[in-house]
């Protein structure tokens, strides 16, 4: 056999010198995978795999127009290592601090603090555990805006990092700050549309494992499984921020004037129910809730009873005149002091003025205590009771954001021999000021009652609508004609003749009813604490807007009790005032909108 | 004359050239493993890289949202109507006026008128040719 090239001692050394190669690659695949395996595979585990979480943002609350009421900021924590700063980088501490609008003394100090001792520790920021031990992280600023991150990265500044998160943020401050409530330091959402609406809003972390270098760089190849983060979805209210405002500016109003111990607006369409504005006083600002008093944050329109009074009076009215008991010129003696009822002589309520023979349009227009009481014993205990359960009293109105009260209306087993002639004046009763909204909203909407809209609809962050909110009637307390009748009668109270004719709005035609209760101080009714309220609506032949101004305790400056013909009434007619300039609502006299007739395949 | 056998027919010599060979293919197989992993990776980061600007539009988009939804507060538009001295007030009431007719009617009216229009044509007819 012919050899070659290849002599035995060539091939012989050549195949030794493989076979070495091959037996030391071999051993030390056996070092690194079976005898030290457990070593190195634990070594690799912490300082390449990692796993990423990947904050998900918080959806926006919306008012019906699209304005943002609630919002998410990316803000940056920023921090540093000391252990990494470099001294080529100390002429840029000074922009720096100027950039952390910070006395570059106090960064300095921050920043040159490179091993932790004990008493200064806390106010480093430094962990008092780690006291003695090399410090790895100074915090520098909690938040951080994004623009001035950019030019702090900008400056290169080795060892000096941020750390992004979200930070939830009410442009209009104070504004709705009832409705929408707040998230607290712990990101747990407290109150309102925030809580409630938790669900949607809060979308849904992401997080991703990963491999990263020896300088902590992610090694995006390595990446093993990946959840994308899902933000939240947008909470569209049927708020209207305008609206609100000038709701709010009202309440300011009503607080400068008559210093009340709280007051409650709420403006609303009264065919669907839908809340435009529903603002208290006091308030808070919802960026600095953590100041407020816990007072201020009750939403008192849901939370808070009072007598009604008064307004309370639609409820006798409509009922005897949706029974036919009565016509609007039926006319009683409300100059009686006692009325017989079921066999016992009923005492009647007193007046405030002696007031005659009055028509069932004269009790409504002049607020008789007596009349009202008459119509009350005409309908009978339990038929009076079943129209105030109808209207809405005694129980939840429906308010979906929680935290409401259901007020109180006794079962008719439970009256005393008084409560005949009390109640369809407005006492022995108590509601909600949201509660006597939502049942004047029945005159207004034409004999229904409707659940309190405030959530018109869920978006995704598309702004594809995911879960759409209707108006939500609950039921027929009354017929259409009798609820135009009512509303003619109410048209007459906030007359010039009426008891509300400062809630008159020049050119249109109001309807509404003023109350006044007197507060129990001491189990007592009180002469000089009053809760003065407006309920009404315009204009009355088309309602378009419906208002409720409720006053609790205010002062009048002149002196005398606090009204609601006084507190409130005029606070509806500047309401209303700004509204149809801003809304459009046109004057009684004007005809009611056509609807306009599209036609599609029409082509020229 | 006797002839040289040729080194490379030999079977041993076929053996080591096919050794080479095969240790040739191996690490083009290592080096095009290595390259399409380098790949990989550049691809990655690329797409890494894309997400992150993503994610930074999204963040610069949100956050102009933010600050759009604070400059348009009524609070900071009233106070920059007064600090800018521009005078600006909601209409009053006397200031409206509403339109009480039909508005479609009117505007169906007004783009009727355009199209309908009459224009003055002179005709004269030559009197001998009328027989």
């Amino acid at each position: 056999m012919r050899k070659g090239f290849a002599s035995n001692a060539r091939l012989v050394l050549l195949s030794l010198g493989v076979s070495a190669c091959f037996v030391g690659l071999g051993a030390r695949l056996v070092c690194l995978h079976w005898l030290e395996r457990e070593s190195y595979t634990a070594f690799l585990e912490q300082a390449r795999k990692q796993t990423i979480v990947e904050l998900a943002r918080r959806g926006d609350i919306l008012d019906v127009r699209g304005n943002r009421l609630a919002t998410s900021r990316s803000l940056i924590e920023l921090g540093a290592d000391p252990q990494d700063l470099r001294r080529e980088d100390e002429p840029k501490w000074s922009e720096l601090a100027r950039l952390l609008a910070m006395p570059q003394s106090q960064l300095e100090t921050l920043l040159r603090r490179r091993f932790a001792a004990p008493g200064d520790a806390a106010d480093a920021g430094v962990d008092t555990a780690a006291q003695g031990r090399p410090v790895r992280w100074v915090k520098l600023s909690e938040e951080v805006e994004e623009s001035a991150y950019e030019r702090i990265q900008e400056l290169g500044i080795k060892g000096v990092y941020g750390i992004r998160h979200y930070r939830r943020v009410y442009p209009g401050g104070q504004r709705a700050a009832h409705l929408l409530g707040y998230i607290n330091k712990e990101q747990t959402p407290v109150t309102g549309v925030e809580r409630h609406l938790d669900f949607y809003l809060r979308g849904q972390a992401g997080w991703r494992e990963t491999e990263r270098d020896g300088h902590r760089r992610e090694l995006a190849q390595f990446r093993s499984r990946e959840i994308p983060a899902t933000d939240g979805f947008d909470v569209v209210l049927t708020i209207d921020e305008y609206v609100q405002h000038i709701a709010e500016q009202e309440l300011e109003t009503i607080a400068q004037k008559f210093q009340p111990e709280s007051a409650t607006i709420i403006v609303g369409d009264p065919n669907t129910g839908a809340i435009l504005a529903l603002a208290n006083y006091p308030t808070f600002d919802l960026n600095r809730y953590n100041t407020a008093p816990l007072a201020a944050q009750r939403n008192i329109a849901i939370t808070d009873v009072y007598e009604p009074g008064s307004t309370f009076k639609i409820v006798a009215s409509s009922g005897a005149l949706n029974e036919h008991l009565v016509t609007p010129d039926t006319e009683f003696d409300c100059s009686l002091t006692s009325v017989e009822y079921q066999g016992k002589p009923r005492a009647l309520p007193r007046e405030a003025h002696h007031l005659g023979r009055l028509s069932v349009a004269g009790i409504v227009g002049k607020s008789s205590n007596k009349g009202a009481a008459q119509l009350g014993m005409l309908l009978g205990g339990q038929r009076l009771y079943d129209y105030a359960r109808a209207f809405g009293f005694g129980e939840e109105t429906g308010y979906p954001l929680g935290g409401e009260v259901s007020g109180v209306l006794h079962p008719v087993a439970k009256w005393d021999g008084l409560t005949i002639t009390r109640l369809p004046m407005g006492h022995s009763i108590s509601a909600t000021p949201l509660q006597v909204h939502s049942a004047m909203g029945v005159i207004a909407s034409g004999g229904v009652l409707n659940r309190p809209w405030i959530l018109r609809e869920i978006r995704d962050n598309t702004g594809r609508t995911v879960a759409p909110y209707e108006p939500m009637p609950r039921r027929r307390v009354i017929s259409r004609e009798t609820a135009e009748i009512m509303a003619r009668l109410l048209v007459e109270a906030a007359s010039s003749e009426g008891t509300g004719k400062a809630a008159a709005i020049d050119g249109y035609m109001v309807a509404g009813k003023t109350g006044t209760t007197q507060k129990i101080i001491d189990g007592h009714y009180s002469t000089s604490h009053h809760i003065g309220s407006f309920v009404g609506f315009y204009p009355a032949n088309r309602p378009q807007i419906q208002i409720t101004v409720v006053v609790n305790d205010g002062r009048v400056p002149t002196g005398g009790p606090a009204y609601g013909g006084t507190v409130a009434a005029p606070s509806f007619k500047r309401i209303g005032e700004k509204l149809n300039a801003y809304l459009g609502i046109q004057p009684a006299d004007a005809p009611a909108p056509r609807p306009v007739i599209a036609m599609t395949g029409l082509t020229r | 004359m006797k002839r040289k056998s040729k080194p490379a027919a030999s079977p041993v010599n076929r053996l080591l050239l096919a050794t080479i060979l095969l240790l040739a293919f191996a690490g083009s197989i290592g080096l095009a493993t290595v390259w399409i992993r380098h790949q990989i990776s550049e691809v990655a980061q690329s797409n890494k890289q894309m997400q992150q600007r993503i994610v930074e539009v999204q963040r610069r988009t949100a956050e102009t949202n933010a600050e759009i939804a604070a400059a348009l507060n009524p609070e900071v538009l009233l106070t920059q109507n007064t600090s800018l001295r521009l005078g600006l007030e909601m209409p009053r009431d006397h200031q409206i006026v509403s339109v009480v007719e039909p508005v479609e009617a009117r505007l169906a009216a007004k783009r009727s008128s355009d199209r309908v229009t009459t224009t003055l044509v002179s005709i004269s007819f030559p009197l001998g040719a009328a027989r």
